[in-house]
């Protein structure tokens, strides 16, 4: 390539005894290349921003105008169906050697042996006494836990990470309770019938979002208006800096909702973020701040109790379910942070956990992150214990009615893949070579230092050879090398799944699956199998030769012991989106056309792609709104789509309806949180950058049935037959029966 | 590329500053991919990325009469788009100083919302261990294409530097990925 050789002169040019390392630069920067993210910029946004800037010019724009044409994908529809056999393979996915049993046993640093059974998940060989019990392993001391740590670092590009099991005894923390508030005389409005909650992935647990509601009042955090008109900011030519401009800022609103017509701002609590609601008490997740509101007196909101996260502790998630606010946070592991990793500050006191009480993983590792999960009682503040691992980043957390799921990637152990090379190419690497790499998978060393000692056998081996057949050598090696990675993209990336039961925060297990997850809806338990949607293909070894990503479905059992198995889906595509009903599953692929796929799960053992349908687009977001109707958000040609698939005959999806949104973004590409299903209107909303959207799917089609301009719509509800669209700038209320507009309300900030 | 000699540069930020619509309008075409290609590829977010070029326009508009000559307009503007990202960034970890999503690889918050991460999980391991300076160069003249001259312009150092460091961030990647592959398939590597 042209290009390349242009680059490699320049930088010869500054070093030309980099000439020697050509192959190695070229891939390097190929690699870079490659991974180039596509940018599709929205013409429609450029056209649009041009408009808005040269109306700052003057007061109104005239005859200036770009016609705007849409790029037309030209892409087929096909419809293929095919039902793939099940694959069973269990012991492969572990590291460790497999027993007949299915049994496998790891070594630890220490030289200690627990065991991984199918039936409990681990124990320790010396507190078992021939009983299977669940657990990782603690650190034994500060030091071990540095050192741990320090060889972590050096295995950043491979390696196993793990989970462990905990109880932070240290994070009980009661505080005193206060008093419930009467309630107050706001309280005496009628109480609705029918109210939306979130749309959220499990039915029954709340996700936190920027909009909830209770039936009478909204509790909304607007976000700040990025916008600029007046007055603006100064910028300092001769320091280059931007003075900070005045931005609007956010504030979490507490709305009289209902009835409609009494539509009005109550009062403002002065803090910002997601929210959760839990009776009288509205949870506010700030930076690094959480509050809890009572909100009982909407009109006079009073702060009750701070959780105060530590500077080095993030939020990754939050879950309300039954009265227990769920938190997931990480920390960074680090040999050189103090050896106690402080993680919330409530009311003064320090919440820490001493890393002798951090759970590790049993094997070599690339672990990097702590993970925490505590819990809030809404009501007081009170932290309940947690527990505490090791793991890596790249997580996505999925929570069901029994148990969190943490799962994170990382790459796979290369020092085996080298062996398993070589030894499958013993025509060109002798047995001496291969035996010694053998021998050094045994070693108990970390894999910084194998990796150092893979190098020196391998260097030593090629000195031995003569320049003719190193050359021959390497072209060969060069090849095949390709052709064995392709066939082992499943062991470059994979992923661990810790599980932990969240009624004593036990781990119960722990899971591999190859690749990688998308977002939670990747992940779904139904009837104690974990169902999971990953591609493969994608990580280290994609850098000499490109291998094509493609995806699998995995069924666990709830041990986490692989069950069943699709692979292969949607070649050189990757995951868009995936949603788990029941014993089905709904799969969107994409690369230019969208596949979308049915997945009979019935059998976990036996999982079946059903059927497949290729339509233009992608979906991003794929919601049920019956037993027989999925409804899919995406873009197709830089457009809003929405696609209804139906699916009642599984092995041969349809594309119901589709409508094409002169859009270019809908949040819900962003959030599941701002999509709206009124299934009794049959109705859903979407916002959009130019208003907001309610659709009718009435009859399987798609059909506007109102549109809401100049509105920044964000969020939608409904409380009865009212639906609210609200936006940062303005409340609007629509009468579901006649979709006429029968109040709104401006939001001051 | 779309560079257009300073001469003529002067002549049409004179007539921007002289409140030109169509003259702010040719800057505008000249840069806002440009701009928003810059931010996206720091961002990796395509709203975020599509609101901070607003506001990198609105305030370019805004302060355009204040605009010295004795800079490049190139210079100015990627700027105030740097500014942008920088504030953006702040918003989201008040602690420390971020440059850009790249200092944020490791968080495991952020990656939910990035765009594209598949080629964002791919890249970050390795564009995170670079200084910003490093990682700007290197995405500026692979992903963008830009050539050193313009490069120069933009981050306000020589071209020759700039080189220097391209040529720098390459070679110390090529020691930090060093690949196992490369090693079997190639040749000694001098760590």
């Amino acid at each position: 390539m042209k290009n390349i050789d242009n680059i490699l002169q320049e930088i010869y040019k500054i070093d030309s005894s980099l000439k020697s390392k050509e192959a190695e630069l070229k891939k390097i920067i190929n690699f870079i290349l490659e991974s180039k993210p596509d940018v599709e910029i929205n013409q429609e946004f450029i056209n649009d921003l041009k408009n808005k800037l040269i109306g700052q010019f003057k007061p109104k724009p005239l005859g200036w105008f770009n016609a705007f044409n849409y790029k037309l994908a030209g892409s087929l529809i096909a419809i293929i169906v095919i039902a793939a056999a099940a694959n069973l393979l269990i012991s492969q996915f572990y590291q460790g050697n497999p027993l007949p049993e299915g049994k496998i046993i790891v070594k630890n640093q220490d030289g200690s042996v627990i065991i991984k059974t199918d039936d409990g998940g681990i124990m320790t060989k010396e507190s078992a006494g021939g009983k299977i019990i669940a657990g990782f392993v603690k650190f034994s001391s500060e030091a071990e836990y540095k050192k741990y740590l320090e060889n972590s670092e050096q295995n950043y590009y491979y390696g196993v990470g793990g989970g462990g099991e905990m109880a932070i005894d240290a994070m009980d923390m009661e505080r005193t309770k206060t008093m419930a508030l009467p309630d107050s005389a706001q309280n005496i409005a009628p109480a609705a019938d029918r109210v939306s909650q979130t749309n959220v992935q499990v039915q029954g647990i709340d996700e936190p979002d920027i909009l909830k509601t209770d039936g009478k009042e909204i509790y909304f955090s607007s976000s700040e208006n990025r916008y600029y008109i007046e007055p603006m900011p100064m910028i300092d030519v001769e320091t280059k800096s931007i003075m900070p401009p005045d931005y609007n800022q956010p504030k979490t609103h507490l709305i009289k909702a209902y009835p409609a017509q009494d539509l009005s701002q109550d009062s403002i609590i002065d803090k910002t973020g997601n929210l959760l609601l839990s009776d009288n008490i509205l949870i506010v997740f700030e930076q690094r701040n959480i509050y809890g509101y009572d909100v009982s007196d909407p009109k006079k909101p009073s702060k009750k109790w701070t959780v105060e996260l530590d500077e080095k502790n993030t939020l990754v998630q939050a879950r309300l379910y039954g009265d227990k606010i769920y938190l997931i946070t990480s920390t960074q592991a680090s040999r050189y942070n103090p050896c106690v990793v402080p993680l919330f500050k409530a009311e003064g006191q320090q919440i820490a956990v001493a890393c002798q009480d951090i759970y590790h993983p049993t094997m070599a590792l690339a672990t990097n992150i702590n993970y925490h999960i505590a819990t809030i009682d809404p009501g007081s503040g009170a932290m309940k214990k947690g527990v505490s691992f090791l793991g890596s980043y790249d997580s996505t957390i999925y929570m069901s009615k029994e148990n969190i799921y943490v799962a994170y990637s990382y790459q796979g152990d290369y020092i085996k893949l080298m062996y398993e090379l070589c030894k499958e190419n013993s025509d060109l690497i002798p047995a001496t070579v291969t035996d010694k790499i053998a021998k050094l998978l045994t070693y108990d060393i970390s894999a910084s230092s194998k990796q150092r000692e893979y190098e020196v056998i391998f260097q030593d081996y090629l000195n031995s050879l003569s320049n003719d057949e190193q050359l021959k050598v390497q072209n060969e090696m060069q090849n095949r090398s390709a052709d064995f990675f392709k066939e082992r993209k499943r062991d470059l990336l994979k992923t661990d799944i810790v599980k932990i039961n969240i009624k004593d925060f036990v781990i119960n297990a722990m899971g591999t699956v190859p690749g990688q997850l998308l977002n939670q809806f990747s992940m779904d338990e139904y009837d104690g199998y974990l169902r999971l949607a990953t591609t493969v293909g994608n990580g280290w070894f994609g850098f000499g030769s490109s291998i094509d990503q493609e995806n699998d479905i995995y069924v666990l059992d709830k041990n986490l012991s692989l069950a069943g198995s699709i692979k292969g889906l949607g070649l050189d595509e990757k995951i868009y989106s995936a949603r788990f009903i029941e014993d089905k599953g709904y799969l969107v692929t994409f690369r230019q056309t969208d596949p979308f796929y049915v997945l009979d799960l019935s059998n976990p053992a036996k999982p079946q792609m059903k059927g497949e349908l290729k339509i233009p687009g992608y979906s991003a977001y794929l919601h049920p709104i019956s037993k027989d109707r999925i409804l899919g958000i995406g873009k197709e040609d830089s457009k809003v789509k929405v696609s209804l698939f139906d699916v009642a005959d599984v092995s041969n999806p349809k594309e119901a309806a589709k409508y094409i949104l002169d859009e270019y973004w809908s949040d819900i590409l962003n959030t599941h949180h701002a999509f709206l299903l009124d299934s009794q209107h049959q109705v859903f909303f979407m916002p959009g950058s130019r208003g907001g959207y309610v659709f009718s799917y009435q009859g399987d089609k798609l059909s506007l049935k109102k549109a809401v301009s100049d509105i920044s719509a964000k969020r939608a509800l409904f409380i009865n037959d009212y639906l609210y669209i609200v936006g940062d700038d303005k409340i609007v209320v629509l009468d579901e029966n006649t979709w006429e507009q029968v109040n709104k309300l401006e939001i001051e900030n | 590329m779309d560079i257009i000699d300073s001469d003529r540069e002067r002549k049409i930020i004179s007539e921007c500053k002289a409140g030109q619509s169509e003259a702010f309008s040719q800057m505008y075409d000249l840069y806002v991919k440009k701009i928003y290609k810059f931010i996206f590829y720091k961002t990796f977010h395509t709203q975020t990325a599509e609101d901070l070029t607003s506001e990198v326009f609105y305030k370019a508009l805004k302060n355009i009469d204040k605009f010295d000559f004795k800079y490049k307009f190139s210079t100015w503007i990627y700027k105030i788009a740097q500014n942008a990202i920088t504030d953006y960034f702040r918003t989201y970890k008040k602690t420390i100083n971020i440059d850009d999503v790249w200092d944020l690889a490791d968080d495991a918050d952020l990656e939910k919302q990035v765009d594209d991460k598949i080629n964002f999980n791919k890249i970050k391991k390795h564009l995170n261990q670079l200084t910003a300076i490093q990682r700007d160069i290197i995405i500026m003249r692979l992903w963008q294409d830009l050539s050193f001259d313009e490069i120069s312009e933009i981050t306000g150092k020589s071209a020759e530097n700039c080189r220097v460091i391209f040529s720098r961030s390459i070679s110390s990647l090529r020691l930090k990925i060093l690949l196992i592959v490369l090693l079997l398939l190639n040749i000694s590597i001098n760590i």
